[in-house]
């Protein structure tokens, strides 16, 4: 396929995709009339409206010149270190704590970026420990655990 | 006067010491926040969230507004000195700011921002607290078929003019509003879209969908760009402007000032549209006008004074009509709801202090911000020097924390991974994520307006376009549709968002 407002076709798929699917969700609920609405009334209009609107989007992408809307270069190691850290810091905070999930995001984040390397990922996990305890559990009084379950008294 | 008396209630309100102090926490985060690119006022409101939770609900939302347009200030002072604007609104003060700071006039262009920045929030002030009460008492009248379409206008409006391509950005509202339904219908008690998880019985979390589609994909793409940041080592003597540069500011503080304030009020009416409008209309009307883009101080002054004013009359649909009209205001509206706060017309009468108190302590907000930048700019230019690949992990962190802080537990964190995901992609297609939580904030509200509104009409959808208001607001709603697909108003759009 051409490279056509590849951008526009692939966002189109996916309202189409998106529409399609919140619309069989809600047809699984019911549907009820206009004046009793049910559960799956106004969400099944939007699915519909959705697809309806990727529709358009798809079929303006395919029939306008190219206008050399490509998508660009994707670096999977860079998006996967960052959201891969936000997981990260999920599964460790409520086991591990505060500290030892900040080390893990970002350790985790310096893997996709060449410009942090272990040493100062390191540090800067210290800094922001501190920093992160200071205001959030001391000054803000925000409950969240900062040490291992196995640690803490 | 009523509006004495109210003013009066208001700063009764903002004035107390505690709430001076969380205006002054606002502000100073905002300009931080503003201070620093790569991290903007929408996702530190969605962090600071939480935090509020524990607050008294003015105090709360003073802190959250007070970082908005804060961040606003803050915006204007890394835009003159390094080039960088900090907020998309301050991307016009690059041009003729850092210039200014080239020629040694770094501190009179920091003033002049400052200054009327001033005088536009002050002015901005009087012109919420005028308007609101007969805004208000026009939205008394309105049934829920009128309901329903204001939120559409307000919607597309919204769309129109702050974002690009028309179809795409409609079906990110859609989707928005979709994803908004997620959770327990309150009418019918049947939980939908759950897949079956329990903690998606409540909804998806707004905190974690504001961080994921605006402050994750922003980090990556940063990380992806690499950019090289310059800076420059500028000696701040001479803070104040001459007085032929005062007196050159004025026309065009006063003219960024109206039409940011007229800006602000529309729907989709935002800092960053304000400020490129004024810098168009400077450029035309100025005496100066071939000085700029080498340092003019009217291109400054006006969009400076222009985004300032927008960022507070941009409060006026939220407060009055209980309608957001941009992002941030959508999260200041989920931020409302939290604190058991239905945003509508009705705030004005239930929570006087409240309405009053919030809009009175912009204007002390404004107040501290003056005081406190100008001789703090060498605090902020140092922070500046901060690497952003120490930045953006610490922006992570702060992300995970205030989502985890929602609902005390991990799967709001899971949520907010999700959405980082899905805002990625969406970026990569082009797709604008303010509209989706734009629509998202509205979706039950819409809901519901719909429901009610077919169930006194019989299931008769005629009552849309029955009641002259609701007729009216669609009609202007596709008009404000249809105008967008003008070859003309397509050039400017086409010219102002690539200026982004």
């Amino acid at each position: 396929m051409h490279a056509r407002n590849q951008r526009d076709v692939l966002a189109g798929f996916l309202f189409i995709i998106a529409g399609a699917s919140f619309a069989y969700l809600s047809a699984g609920y019911e549907l009820g009339t206009a004046v009793e609405m049910g559960p799956g009334y106004f969400p099944f209009c939007l699915g519909l409206l959705l697809a309806a609107l990727g529709i358009a989007v798809l079929a303006t992408a395919l029939s306008t010149p190219n206008d050399g809307d490509r998508v660009e270069r994707i670096d999977l190691r860079i998006v996967a270190s960052i959201v891969g850290s936000v997981v990260l810091f999920g599964v460790f905070l409520e086991p591990l704590g505060l500290v030892v999930s900040i080390f893990a995001l970002v350790v985790a984040v310096s893997l996709g970026n060449h410009e942090l390397d272990l040493k100062r990922a390191l540090l800067t996990s210290v800094v922001l420990s501190v920093a992160c305890v200071a205001t959030f559990v001391y000054a803000l009084r925000v409950q969240i655990p900062v040490w291992p379950y196995f640690l803490s008294p | 006067m009523d509006l004495i008396s109210n003013l009066a209630l208001g700063f009764s309100n903002s004035l107390t010491l505690e709430n001076i102090l969380y205006a002054f926490v606002g502000c100073t985060f905002g300009t931080l926040i503003g201070v620093l690119p790569g991290i903007g006022a929408l996702a530190t409101i969605a962090m600071l969230l939480p935090v509020t939770f524990g607050l008294p609900p003015i105090s709360g939302l003073i802190m959250l507004a007070g970082i908005y347009y804060g961040a606003q200030y803050g915006g204007s002072i890394s835009a003159i000195l390094v080039n960088l604007p900090g907020e998309t609104s301050s991307v016009v003060t690059t041009i003729d700011g850092h210039q200014m700071a080239r020629r040694g006039q770094a501190g009179p262009a920091l003033a002049a921002a400052a200054l009327a920045s001033f005088f536009a929030g002050t002015v901005a002030t009087l012109v919420i607290a005028t308007f609101a009460a007969p805004l208000a008492s026009i939205a008394f009248e309105f049934g829920p078929a009128e309901n329903f379409s204001l939120m559409v206008v307000g919607l597309i409006g919204a769309v129109v003019l702050a974002s690009g391509p028309l179809l795409k950005a409609v079906a990110m509202i859609v989707l928005g509003l979709l994803l908004g339904l997620v959770g327990t219908d309150i009418n019918t008690g049947v939980a939908r879209f759950d897949m079956r998880i329990p903690e998606l019985a409540e909804g998806l979390d707004v905190v974690a969908l504001a961080m994921g589609l605006f402050a994750i994909p922003e980090i990556i793409v940063n990380l992806e760009k690499r950019e090289v940041r310059e800076s420059i080592r500028v000696r701040l003597r001479n803070l104040w402007p001459s007085g032929t540069q005062l007196r050159r500011m004025v026309p065009s503080v006063l003219r960024g000032t109206t039409l940011g304030s007229l800006l602000g009020i529309l729907p989709g009416g935002a800092a960053s549209v304000a400020s490129f409008a004024s810098y168009t209309l400077e450029k035309q009307t100025s005496r100066y006008r071939e000085e700029f883009g080498k340092g003019a101080i009217e291109g400054v002054a006006g969009p400076e004074a222009a985004n300032n004013a927008a960022a507070q009359t941009t409060f006026i649909p939220l407060l009055t009509l209980g309608l957001p009209s941009n992002a941030v205001m959508a999260l200041m509206m989920g931020a409302m709801i939290v604190h058991n706060i239905q945003p509508s017309p009705l705030v004005m009468t239930k929570e006087p202090a409240l309405f009053w108190g919030l809009i009175t302590s912009m204007w002390v907000g404004n107040l501290i911000l003056v005081i406190l930048n100008l001789p703090l700019v060498g605090v902020w230019v140092q922070l500046l020097k901060v690497q952003y690949k120490y930045l953006s992990p610490a922006i992570l962190v702060f992300c995970c924390i205030g989502a985890y802080t929602v609902g005390t537990t991990s799967f709001d964190i899971y949520q907010t991974a999700v959405f980082g995901v899905m805002g990625y992609v969406l970026l990569k297609l082009g797709c604008e994520p303010a509209p989706l939580l734009l629509g998202f904030v509205l979706g039950p509200m819409m809901e519901e307006s719909f429901r009610r509104a077919l169930l006194i009409s019989r299931g008769n959808y005629v009552t849309f376009v029955d009641s002259p208001i609701s007729l009216a607001l669609l009609a202007i709603a596709a008009v404000l549709a249809l105008t967008v697909a003008l070859p003309a108003i397509k050039r400017v759009r086409k010219t102002a968002f690539s200026e982004e």
